[in-house]
């Protein structure tokens, strides 16, 4: 149980910067999630905190212990950190026992209170009895578990997970989910959690920092992420969102902005800025088509592209005003390619200009 | 630790082979004086040996590529039935030393022939051996590295998808010239690179131009050298020198030639099953025998040749249910210098089997985990003593440890230790590549799970790494051990009285005329390799992929 501060972080790979002037925050017993696209300087960012990786400028510390920064630098043995990897590494050549239990011999801990403590964190995560088995006889998601009771059985201050979830399928991934946050409740230890996958971050996390090309965008509660993205980066990446530009017409006097959106009034939730050029995070639900005998205030458009989606239809639409973007919308039914139809925007949010705001 | 992996590569590869490169250019020692090189191709001995060398090891790697190529080209594109034993059976060559090779073909096709003569096929009695001769070395050679050329080949050939020819096909291409247009380019650096490795092989062989080249009047450098060292002692140092240098320049030829085909390899061949091959159909039968009937002439006969020749009472007795006999194995089992070589063959083997498998782990760590430049430098360096000839190898051993070695005063020059060293020298590659591969193979997460868990360097190495790549590194050691046990080209060059191998004592039985008692302790060695080949093979399943190559 502990908190991370990271100070400016940065690290550079031939010149490029991985991870750049990252500062960030985290609170005993938070779950974190780091989100980004690959290449991001995510999974480098958590091996800077493991201690796998050297910063080229900044600090880390944990619980106020500075673990890495100038002219310091403590080898991961040392920080007393767990990690779970994507790939699990789990040692083939021991049993699950051993996995579990080795680094309680590394400190020298006597053989029963190994056993047993390696019984009772197996029992944690559901692999009790499962001891003396090899690695190579469990499931994929059996494995997943050991790794993770090899990283329990450590208690460590912190816990790094490097997309630890991205081998198993769907079904098992989302069991995963609630184990992991039950486990989180139970050990309130602090994770730090890698991830692409931004359904996994809004399941797992209590908060969530974007990471795009080496920067910090946002860190938030998942609910700001979605609701207030910070910039076009966060909008577009997070929540499936489309950036469409606006034009402002002002205060509508309720605390929102009027504006035009290809022509169509829409009433936007803004931070009293915007950016340059103005524009407005719009997501999927926000978008309705209008019933075609009262096309009311919706801004035309001309299908692109119907396909069945099971519950629906899957509309894709160019606008009228912007033949070049494409809109994804849900129908309950078909159209022909070429229909023209009417698009109402029913909810949306202003981007703010300048840098990006404080978490909320 | 890396220092001191440093200073043993040093020692054992990089000095002799720096020294032997010094002496040869610069005998004086100072500024490079090509003259003793000059004289020595300048001599009409020296000029035949060089001209027979390149005439026999370019005609012999002929003869491997056709062999080699053609047999991996069946095995792998047609249906051919009991392709496991096949490939065994092919292989079979590598797996028996080069003068054990000579001894069991000079008994097949012999005038006393146990395989020939029941038959009426042996030359008659009291006649030469055929194999005494320009075309018997060549045959021999062919023969003996068809293997490299076949493990190279198949090994392309496997790496080529199977979707690549169904493609062709359904574009409605016929097997054959699918074969030829889309499988032989694709292909043909390998042969390229396989027929290179086969004349390095070729023109560094000792056994066979020794045992067919000496009585049949037919020298090589590998046989003058020896020739030369033998005959004037180390006196002749300089010269030998200068001999070793021409036959590394030429070997070395060929290892630039096989550098440069692989380079041509740049064919981005991935994913897929590999090529299943075609149905011969009614051809099936007769190209069935026909392949067979090769393998039975090359790999079989001359072992049972070797084996007939071994239990025959004498040289020349045709061989039945009366005349067999046990006596040679008795003899040979009873006779002190047989035992003293057999274990210091064993001895050797075994003490280069475990240093080597140990410098390994050790160098593997450093090369494939930890990168360090240095480690790769050494990695590059241990390549030249197994690649160049052993006749080099031995030559330069013996510049650097004739004298007393520093600080010590105690020679090497003379005991059992200077061969030991050359065989560290020589077999260390064999026993890095497949732990190397092995390392390379641990994922680097396991260390670094290791390290979160609170484990220090040493520990990662000890618990965690080494048992992942022990069962390579054991592979390593025991494919050392097959070379060591059966050697004879570095080991005729540095073996003093009481310090025989097995391989020496083969050749001086041989040398003596007494041919059954060699071919005796030729058909005990040759046990004993199988039965190393055996182990290997059981420990197969936990070794990475392409360690052992008659399974890969």
């Amino acid at each position: 149980m502990a908190s991370l501060t990271l100070s400016a972080l940065t690290r550079r790979f031939a010149g490029r910067a991985a991870v750049d002037d990252v500062s960030l925050a985290v609170a005993d017993g938070a779950f974190v999630a780091i989100l980004g696209p690959s290449g991001c300087g995510k999974t480098t960012l958590l091996r800077l905190v493991a201690g796998f990786e050297r910063p080229d400028a900044g600090r880390i510390a944990i619980d106020g212990e500075v673990v890495a920064g100038p002219g310091r630098h403590l080898p991961p043995e040392a920080r007393g950190i767990g990690m779970v990897f994507q790939s699990y590494a789990l040692w083939p050549h021991m049993s699950v026992a051993g996995n579990v239990g080795f680094a309680l011999r590394m400190r020298g801990m006597g053989r029963g209170a190994i056993a047993a403590r390696v019984e009772a964190v197996l029992a944690m995560v559901g692999l009790a009895g499962f001891g003396p088995r090899r690695p190579a006889e469990l499931s994929g998601g059996q494995r997943q578990r050991v790794a993770l009771a090899r990283c329990l059985a450590m208690e460590p201050r912190l816990i790094l997970m490097d997309e630890p979830l991205s081998n198993l399928d769907a079904p098992l991934r989302e069991a995963m989910h609630v184990e992991l946050r039950r486990l989180h409740r139970e050990s309130g230890r602090t994770v730090l959690y890698v991830t692409h996958d931004q359904d996994e971050a809004m399941a797992l996390a209590d908060r969530i920092v974007v990471l795009h090309e080496g920067q910090l965008q946002q860190e938030g509660p998942p609910q700001t992420l979605y609701d207030r993205p910070a910039n076009r980066l966060v909008a577009e990446f997070f929540g499936r969102g489309t950036v469409l530009p606006i034009e402002p017409l002002g205060p509508d006097g309720n605390g929102r902005l009027a504006a035009r959106l290809f022509g169509a009034p829409v009433r936007l939730r803004w931070q009293g800025s915007l950016g340059h050029p103005p524009a407005a995070a719009v997501k999927a639900e926000h978008l309705a088509l209008q019933p075609p005998e009262a096309p009311g205030a919706g801004f035309a458009a001309r299908v692109e592209s119907c396909a069945f989606a099971g519950r629906g239809y899957r509309l894709r639409l160019r606008p009228l005003a912007a033949p070049d973007t494409v809109l994804t919308l849900d129908s309950i039914r078909p159209f022909e390619a070429a229909d023209a139809v009417a698009v109402a925007v029913t909810d949306g949010f202003a981007l703010p200009g300048g840098a990006a705001p404080a978490a909320g | 630790m890396l220092a001191l992996l440093a200073v043993y590569v040093g020692a054992v590869c990089l000095l002799p082979m720096a020294r032997l490169f010094w002496m040869g250019l610069a005998p004086g020692g100072g500024a490079p004086d090509l003259g003793l090189l000059a004289d020595q191709l300048a001599q009409p001995r020296v000029r035949t040996a060089l001209g027979n060398t390149l005439e026999a090891g370019a005609l012999a790697t002929l003869l491997s590529v056709a062999l080699g190529a053609g047999m991996a080209f069946l095995v792998a594109l047609s249906d051919l039935r009991g392709r496991a034993v096949l490939v065994f059976m092919l292989i079979l060559p590598m797996l028996i030393p080069a003068q054990i090779t000579a001894l069991a073909w000079l008994e097949f096709l012999g005038p006393s022939s146990p395989v020939l003569r029941p038959l009426g096929l042996a030359p008659p009695m009291g006649s030469r051996n055929p194999l005494y001769s320009r075309e018997g070395i060549v045959l021999l050679l062919g023969v003996e590295h068809s293997t490299i050329v076949f493990l190279a080949v198949r090994a392309a050939l496997r790496s080529v998808p199977d979707d690549l020819l169904e493609a062709a096909r359904v574009g409605g291409v016929r097997p054959l010239a699918a074969t030829a247009r889309i499988v032989l380019p694709l292909t043909l650096p390998a042969i390229g690179a396989g027929a290179a490795l086969a004349f390095v092989s070729a023109v560094g062989n000792f056994g066979i131009p020794a045992f067919l080249g000496i009585p049949g009047r037919y020298p090589m450098m590998t046989t003058l050298i020896f020739q030369r060292l033998s005959g004037f002692g180390p006196g002749a140092l300089n010269e030998v020198a200068a001999l070793a240098l021409i036959l590394a320049a030429l070997a070395g030829l060929g290892l630039v030639a096989q550098t440069l085909a692989q380079r041509l390899h740049r064919f981005e061949l991935s994913g897929g099953r590999p090529v299943r091959g075609f149905a011969l159909g009614p051809w099936r039968l007769p190209v069935e025998a026909a392949v067979w009937a090769v393998v039975l002439l090359v790999s079989v006969l001359p072992l049972v040749a070797l084996v007939g020749g071994s239990v025959s009472r004498a040289v020349g007795v045709p061989l039945g249910l009366g005349t067999v006999t046990l006596d040679h194995y008795a003899r040979v089992l009873a006779s002190p210098a047989t035992t003293r070589a057999f274990v210091n063959s064993t001895l050797l083997a075994g003490a280069a089997a475990a240093i080597c498998a140990g410098v390994a782990v050790v160098m593997a760590y450093f090369v494939a985990r930890r990168r360090t430049p240095l480690a790769r430098a050494l990695n590059l360096t241990i390549d030249a003593p197994y690649a160049l000839p052993g006749t080099v190898l031995a030559i330069a051993i013996i510049l650097v440890y004739l004298r007393p070695l520093p600080l010590v005063g105690i020679g090497l020059y003379g005991t059992i230790w200077i061969i030991l060293v050359a065989y560290l020298a020589r077999f260390l590659a064999l026993a890095l590549r497949p732990t190397v591969a092995a390392m390379a193979g641990v994922e680097a997460a396991m260390e670094e799970a290791a390290q979160v868990a609170g484990a220090r360097p040493l520990r990662r190495l000890t618990a965690v790494l080494l048992p992942q790549v022990a069962p390579a590194a054991m592979a390593g050691g025991l494919l050392v051990f097959m070379g060591a046990f059966n050697e004879l080209t570095v080991s005729i060059l540095l073996w003093s009285t009481g310090n025989e191998t097995l391989g020496v004592l083969v050749f001086n039985l041989y040398d003596l005329g007494a041919t059954t008692r060699a071919a005796a302790v030729s058909v005990l060695t040759v046990l004993a390799t199988l039965a190393i080949a055996g182990a290997l093979t059981l420990l197969a399943r936990r070794l990475p992929p392409g360690v052992l190559p008659w399974q890969a």
